[in-house]
């Protein structure tokens, strides 16, 4: 009976977490915007996994014509569908082969920035006074601190590797997600049932991870979603300014060699696919937000 | 809390906010690993050479006492001789900051009333097709990297159609008597045409979502069903009394787009060779010219603090209903 009762117990949870996910699979297909936004990061996921595996040609192989001439700024073939690069490489290899730094950068950014954040935001809004005067403060000063020009000056300094990269977007990004989750805590912390947690003596611990956290989590879903856009978008701006990781094969890379060695306008594909792929991926992203936004807020009007 | 102790308040956090970004770059500065001094000093320089330069940057004192004329210094906005240009940073930042500044202030005004203009038409026309295809434009609007919009603009109307030039101010033989005779010539405008262009639709996003998403929320209230029961007509109570109550919130959102607008420019500027603020901070960065990337970093950053703090003091005038806390 009662190893009955604790695998209902742990079942019950389970289907809670499955439940709140179909939830939000259901929340999000509900529009049309939703739907592209799943069927463009769901693109682009197979692309990061499985993106090297397609690509027709190494990415950095310079491809060469019987005769032995390189093939350069060539336009879109059978051999070559996108073309290849001044140095003769193909442009499509390096789309699959970019994909995956360009999402791992996206989520690693949104972890990272929503994880400070969320933390930052239930601390303050739960604990108030001056715990929470002391980090509003510091979140106040994050807002004075312009982030791509402070991205590429601390770049310069630090190196510039994948990593460096992506902790300093999400370390200077959780400000966003801090002020909201806070407010949001605060108006959670007066909630009938976390009172009567407290009066039953439930620790601030055992509130905070039952209590507390749960309810924040649709908003800091919400926040890695554009998180994980604007991470995209920084980083891929770090590269086209030259300030990216020079070992790596990302989207934004590509079209600052392609800027730099002037295939702009010789091999204009060089610089359109890549941009389209992350305009896909930052828009996926966004609609996917707002539309669970949206109908978690139908207040906002019938549409 | 009053109105004046409000406005103290945010003036003495904007003031350690600067004081804190301040900071951080000369920490930043101090531990490259290619000091300042061996950027700038060439290592074929006698010892004794280099001790006299050394001297002349103030690198060769202790950190402390560099920590302190920088401090001084900054609030003299004395930031040092370029490395490159062999000119003051303070001088070279005038000069880029009113091109920055023709740049910028189009870019804004058109970004801001073409998205509050949208985003009520969305919110006026809500659930349907033009509701619908404002908010698709929007997001499809600041998804497209601005670089990327950018070389895609300067593909077509400078390479395929050869209407307008690809980059710089004015082309590099024009002469004119004031910066005014300049700012207002043909020629200026054609150069500034595409890189407004290119920044918009970013600039531009925000604003449209922001003022659909609370014109929705106004038209929820209650003295809009007054509005409608008085008998006034639906176009009178949507543009006198919707509207109105809705552009306050668009004040808020200033400092955000002041950031976008930065980070725009930077792209924009070096794509376009435009002489600004942005670019200048690239480059010298890429030459390693650290006086002058501190002090154009410090610039951007006083821009974007004082920018939040005007805010804050305007929206308290506007908005009586406020609360200090």
């Amino acid at each position: 009976m009662s190893q009955d009762a604790s695998t209902s117990t742990w079942l019950d949870r389970l289907d809670v977490r499955t439940d709140a996910l179909r939830n939000a699979y259901r929340v999000v297909t509900k529009t049309r915007r939703g739907q592209f936004g799943l069927y463009g990061l769901s693109v682009v996921l197979f692309l990061a996994v499985f993106g090297p595996l397609l690509a027709p040609y190494p990415p950095l192989q310079a491809q060469v014509r019987p005769n032995g001439a390189l093939v350069s700024l060539a336009g879109p073939s059978l051999a070559y569908p996108l073309g290849t690069t001044a140095s003769g490489y193909d442009v499509l290899s390096q789309v699959l082969v970019g994909a995956r730094t360009v999402f791992v950068v996206g989520v690693i950014t949104g972890v990272v920035s929503v994880g400070i954040g969320t933390t930052v935001g239930i601390v303050a809004g739960y604990f108030g006074g001056y715990v929470d005067d002391v980090l509003m403060r510091i979140t106040d000063i994050a807002y004075g601190i312009p982030l791509l020009p402070f991205l590429v000056v601390a770049l310069t300094i630090l190196g510039r590797s994948i990593f460096a990269i992506t902790l300093l977007i999400g370390l200077l990004y959780w400000r966003n997600s801090a002020r909201v989750i806070r407010s949001s805590v605060l108006s959670l912390r007066d909630e009938e049932f976390i009172q009567k947690a407290k009066t039953v003596g439930a620790s601030e611990r055992r509130i905070l991870y039952k209590q507390v956290l749960p309810n924040v989590l649709p908003l800091s879903l919400l926040y890695f979603a554009f998180a994980m856009g604007i991470g995209v978008l920084f980083a891929s701006s770090i590269a086209f300014l030259g300030f990216g990781d020079p070992s790596r094969i990302s989207w934004g890379r590509m079209i600052f060699v392609a800027w730099t060695r002037a295939g702009t306008f010789k091999q204009p594909l060089w610089v359109i696919a890549p941009g389209a792929m992350l305009s896909v991926l930052i828009a996926s992203v966004y609609f996917v937000g707002q539309t669970y936004e949206e109908v978690a807020n139908p207040e906002l009007g019938d549409h | 809390m009053s109105r004046q102790s409000y406005i103290l308040r945010r003036l003495l956090q904007a003031v350690v906010a600067l004081f804190v970004v301040t900071t951080i770059m000369f920490v930043l500065f101090r531990i490259a690993p290619s000091d300042p001094a061996s950027v700038a000093l060439s290592p074929s320089l006698s010892p004794k050479l280099r001790q006299a330069k050394l001297a002349q940057f103030g690198l060769d004192k202790p950190l402390i006492v560099q920590y302190k004329l920088y401090l001084q210094n900054a609030l003299a906005l004395n930031f040092g001789q370029s490395y490159f240009y062999r000119e003051p940073v303070s001088r070279i930042l005038a000069r880029r900051m009113t091109n920055t500044f023709v740049l910028m202030a189009p870019a804004l005004l058109i970004a801001y009333s073409l998205g509050t203009v949208l985003g009520g038409w969305a919110a006026w026309r809500r659930g349907h097709t033009p509701d619908r295809a404002v908010l698709v434009a929007a997001t499809l609007f600041r998804s497209v990297p601005s670089f990327v919009l950018s070389l895609v603009l300067l593909y077509v109307f400078s390479f395929k159609l050869q209407w307008l030039p690809n980059g710089h101010m004015v082309s590099p033989t024009a002469s004119f008597s004031s910066n005014v005779q300049k700012f207002v010539s043909v020629a200026f405008l054609k150069h500034v045409l595409l890189p407004v262009v290119s920044i918009v639709p970013f600039l531009m996003a925000y604003p449209v979502l922001l003022m659909r998403t609370t014109m929705l929320e106004t038209l929820n209230e209650d003295f809009i069903t007054m509005c409608h029961a008085k008998g006034l007509t639906a176009r009178r109570v949507f543009v006198d009394h919707a509207v109105r109550n809705s552009l306050i919130p668009l004040i808020t959102t200033m400092p955000i787009i002041l950031g976008l607008s930065v980070t725009g420019n930077i792209l924009v500027e070096s794509i376009y060779s435009w002489p600004g603020i942005g670019s200048v901070l690239v480059q010298s960065l890429l030459k390693g010219d650290y006086p002058l990337s501190q002090g154009a970093f410090l610039l951007i950053a006083a821009i974007i603090i004082a920018g939040n703090f005007v805010v804050d003091v305007v929206y308290s005038m506007v908005d009586p209903r406020i609360e200090y806390n």
